[in-house]
């Protein structure tokens, strides 16, 4: 994995879990791989990698067993999932609010783009 | 945290040449820590006072609680130069040659990894590119069981795929306990390995956490050029 240099590593390891749990590669109850696996997989040291692991268990993303091992938490996907929509909702709203756009018009320029190229996924 | 080494008060002049004045710097215990600075800094000059290959003038390096000497070379792992071994010398040589020096050395984990570094056994170590004498050098380092191991520019003639191939080699070798320092000045190679970066400076040392510099929205490399920055 190529990462981007101004942001934490273990934070760029999390969100790939987190993405592989969002797509359905990693599914509710799976088993993570151990903290020395990922370790490796992502050429990071083992601190970081415990940060990250950290990271996605106090999001409740992950569950960790002591001895055992780490499990995506049930309804992890779902729950990733609306938090990903509120962010690019947030962040939509943030930058059109910046670029002088009014609660109205947003709606207004959002229904019209929907009508154009539709909301349904393709 | 424990510390795996310390440097205190340290002063090493090379006759009128003076290269540390009153250096004070610890490594913690369990970290990948990045060595950096510019040119003619000290940074060899420091990891070998560490590994006790020199003497600082005057000061106290403790390796744990322990001052350096002879009895903490049994505890740190420093890497050779290509040059340092013998023109007759081929791999397994250089394997033999470190089993029967290190009753630390691990044989079994060095033929292994002589393989994984595509390092055939009966080659001349005299007669492998610059790239091929880094790896052996590398795996000597590795396959000894210390607490601290030192690594001087371990990558710099490394093709990408070798760069890759030793970081791992390196992650998978050491336990969490384990310390390991690295010099180097290809920082945007390892700068995702370390822990923590250690800068020397004609002003002083610098010590950050590389997460808590990205945190901060800044890359490692820019805040090196930062605090040197003064200087150039």
């Amino acid at each position: 994995m190529i990462f981007v240099e101004n942001l934490p590593i273990y934070v760029q390891i999390a969100n790939d879990i987190k993405d592989q749990i969002v797509a359905g590669k990693l599914a509710d109850g799976d088993k993570l791989l151990s903290l020395r696996e990922y370790s490796l997989l992502y050429a990071v040291t083992a601190l970081t990698m415990q940060r990250a692991l950290g990271l996605l268990e106090a999001e409740a993303v992950i569950d960790t067993k002591k001895g055992v091992g780490s499990f995506v938490k049930a309804g992890a996907a779902a729950q990733l999932k609306v938090r990903s929509v509120d962010e690019l909702v947030n962040d939509f709203i943030a930058r059109a609010g910046k670029m002088g756009l009014n609660s109205a018009q947003i709606m207004h320029r959002v229904a019209q783009g929907v009508a154009k190229i539709g909301g349904e996924a393709k | 945290m424990t510390d795996a080494v310390v440097i205190r008060s340290v002063n090493k002049t090379f006759k009128r040449k003076v290269v540390f004045h009153d250096l004070s710097v610890t490594f913690p215990a369990g970290r990948v820590i990045g060595l950096l600075g510019e040119n003619a800094i000290g940074k060899t000059t420091l990891l070998k006072m560490i590994a006790d290959i020199i003497k600082p003038n005057c000061g106290d390096i403790f390796i744990g609680s322990e001052r350096a000497g002879l009895a903490t070379r049994a505890r740190v792992s420093f890497m050779i130069n290509p040059e340092n071994f013998y023109k007759f010398m081929r791999v397994k040589d250089a394997v033999a040659y470190y089993r029967d020096f290190y009753p630390d050395f691990d044989y079994a984990r060095a033929m292994q990894l002589c393989e994984d570094f595509d390092l055939g056994q009966k080659w001349k170590i005299t007669w492998l590119s610059k790239g091929q004498q880094e790896r052996l050098c590398i795996l000597l380092c590795l396959c000894r069981r210390v607490e601290v191991y030192l690594l001087d520019e371990p990558v710099a003639g490394l093709d990408p795929r070798f760069k890759h191939e030793s970081i791992k080699a390196m992650l998978a070798n050491t336990d969490d306990n384990k310390t390991i320092i690295i010099s180097t000045h290809l920082l945007r190679d390892l700068d995702s390995v370390f822990d923590e970066v250690t800068i020397l400076t004609r002003d002083g040392v610098y010590q950050a956490a590389c997460d808590d510099i990205r945190a901060g929205g800044e890359s490692v490399e820019q805040f090196y050029l930062r605090v040197t920055g003064g200087n150039t």
